[in-house]
Order: structure tokens, then C-alpha cells, then sequence
């Protein structure tokens, strides 16, 4: 037998996009953080402002109603961050937690997940497995590539698909 | 505004190893998960190819290189190869110390495999780790941890095993 280095787990990073799955993910990744009494992190990555013109994308996670966003400027990158911000705190509210801290960051998925994962010294990156891109970078992507080999972090995936 | 959580909570944890040298790194770092979850443990070791086993970059056996000697195994005999993998499992368990972790050989598809032993099992979490080395094989041939992820419909842990910098 030989001794572990025991390596608590501290801080987990839970990366939110506007798919109607993600309270799911927020939900599975709270509850996980929560067993391990970690700090939470949610994240959302601002990519491309198509994304968030998308028709498929309007019902902003299921909380239509509650948020009143009007037509978004996708030209404006601040107006863009400050509508995740307050899309993050309804999470956060959901999940009723105040000590839940919110991040909002811009460009590549994979790559800033990583960056801001590493510069929070997250133990575990929480991510929905809808989110295809991502995973598409992931797998193929020569960037991600790139940064995964710098990164050792664990990461935690929720299925958000239906049952079969 | 709190609203009531379904309380997920995690009671046992599925491990997935391979024979590849980094499947210590993720037994290490699935156990410690389970045990701050609380959880059971459920070491599992999937045959499927019987190259895989005579491969020489496996022969170090989850870095308990002298601790277990395992003779050459038959590609052929199938029961030599439950026995190895068999001891595998109970040297990974001795390494993690800990008596109450259950341990499973399954034969088959990888992902199909570890699929079916967590359902079986009712496991709450699966771990697996990613192998580096054959990152852009497994992109090519489809990973273990991609079907899995897949398929899925509990969370899937994944620990990388790359070596650091």
C-alpha cells in the first residue's frame, strides 16, 4: 500500500452555454461540487455572435419570461457580456447559492475553458456533452490540441441527451 | 429564489482501467473522487483485443512492474487472460488499499463493455481516463471515452494521463 497524495478537490469549474440542457449540467455539477464541499464556478464563453441569433438559441435556457433581453446587438461585444453575466446569475439563483461565483469570458471554447480553468486552479472542468463543438474540438481540434497538453484537469461530463 | 434539487447523489463509482501504463494515474484519481463522494468503488477491466495484450508497450503493467509477474499471456488462451486481468484488478486494489472495492473483468466492445457493467452495477459516475499517446489514433478509430460519452447516460469522469511538461 503505498500513501496517496492527497489532492483535495477545491474549485470546480462549471461551463455553461445557452442550451436549454445546460440547467442540467449547472444542476449535476452543483451536486457534485457540492459532495466534494467545493467552490463553484460558473462559466460562460462568449464564441461567435451568431450563436446567439440563432432561432434555435431565443429561449434563453428555458427561463423565457423571466428575462426580458430584447433584440441583442450582435455587434456589441460588452452589451453580449453583460447579458451572459446576468444569464449567469440566473443560474446562480436557481441553484440558490451565493457563494456561486460567475465568469464570463470571450473566444474559443475549448481554448478559454482551459485558460480560465487554469487560472482559477480549478480540479474539475463540469461540462453538458451536447455541447459538440466543444467536444469536436476536443477531438480534432489542433488548437485544443494544444492546450490539452498543457492541462491535466479532470473533467466531468454530463449527458444532456434524452433517454432512449 | 431555491428550489428543491433532485439530490444526485453519487453512491458508486464505476473505474475503468486499461493495461496502459497511466491506468495507475486514474485509479488513483477516481478512487479519491469516489471517497470524497462517499462512493463505492468498482474497478473494471475490459478484454477485448487480444493484441493489446501482447503489445510490448504494455508491458508494464500499471507501473507495479516487478511487484506482479505475469508470465507472457497466450493470445489464445482466453481464461489465462481473465486470470491476468483478475490480478491486474486485485494488485490495483492492493495499491489503493482499500478492501471494499469491488473489482469486475468483462469481455467484449470497450464502450459497450463499460456500459453494460455500469448499468449492471446501477454506477452513478464512470470514470475513464484519455491516453495522450494515442490521442490522434483515437480520434481516427474513435476512442473508448468518445463511445462511452456517447452513450452515456450517467456522468462520465475523465481524467487525462498525458504526462506533464
Amino acid at each position: 500500500m503505498i500513501i496517496m497524495k492527497t489532492k483535495e478537490l477545491k474549485k470546480v469549474l462549471i461551463a455553461l452555454d445557452y442550451d436549454p440542457t445546460a440547467m442540467k449540467v449547472a444542476e449535476a455539477g452543483y451536486a457534485l461540487a457540492k459532495t466534494m464541499k467545493a467552490e463553484v464556478v460558473l462559466l460562460h464563453i462568449i464564441t461567435e455572435p451568431m450563436y446567439y441569433h440563432s432561432p434555435d438559441y431565443s429561449p434563453i435556457m428555458g427561463f423565457t419570461g423571466t428575462m426580458d433581453l430584447g433584440p441583442l446587438q450582435i455587434d456589441n461585444v460588452e452589451e453580449l457580456k453583460k447579458t451572459s453575466l446576468s444569464f449567469m446569475d440566473k443560474y446562480r439563483d436557481h441553484l440558490g447559492d451565493k457563494t456561486i461565483k460567475t465568469v464570463v469570458e470571450d473566444g474559443d471554447f475549448a481554448e478559454t475553458i482551459l485558460k480560465t480553468a487554469k487560472h482559477l486552479h480549478a480540479d474539475i472542468i463540469v461540462i453538458g456533452s451536447h455541447s459538440h463543438k466543444w467536444l469536436e474540438n476536443i477531438l480534432v481540434g489542433s488548437v485544443t490540441e494544444k492546450v490539452l497538453q498543457h492541462t491535466s484537469i479532470p473533467l466531468f461530463i454530463v449527458p444532456t441527451k434524452k433517454h432512449k | 429564489m431555491t428550489i428543491k434539487m433532485k439530490t444526485t447523489e453519487m453512491k458508486k463509482v464505476l473505474i475503468a482501467l486499461d493495461y496502459n501504463p497511466t491506468a495507475q494515474k486514474v485509479a488513483e484519481e477516481g478512487f479519491l473522487i469516489a471517497k470524497a463522494m462517499k462512493a463505492e468503488v468498482t474497478l473494471l477491466h475490459v478484454i477485448s483485443d487480444p493484441i493489446n495484450y501482447t503489445s510490448t508497450g504494455h508491458v508494464l503493467i500499471m507501473g507495479f512492474t516487478g511487484k506482479m509477474d505475469i508470465p507472457p499471456v497466450e493470445k489464445d488462451g482466453l481464461d489465462a487472460l481473465k486470470k491476468a486481468s483478475q490480478d491486474f484488478l486485485d494488485q490495483s486494489k492492493i495499491h489503493l488499499g482499500d478492501n471494499s472495492i469491488q473489482t469486475m473483468v468483462k469481455e467484449g466492445d470497450c464502450a459497450e463493455a463499460i456500459l453494460k457493467a455500469a448499468k449492471e452495477i446501477h454506477a452513478d459516475t464512470i470514470v475513464i481516463g484519455t491516453h495522450s499517446q494515442k490521442w490522434l489514433e483515437n480520434v481516427l478509430m474513435g476512442s473508448v471515452a468518445e463511445s462511452v460519452l456517447r452513450q452515456t447516460t450517467i456522468p462520465l469522469y475523465i481524467i487525462p494521463t498525458k504526462k506533464h511538461k
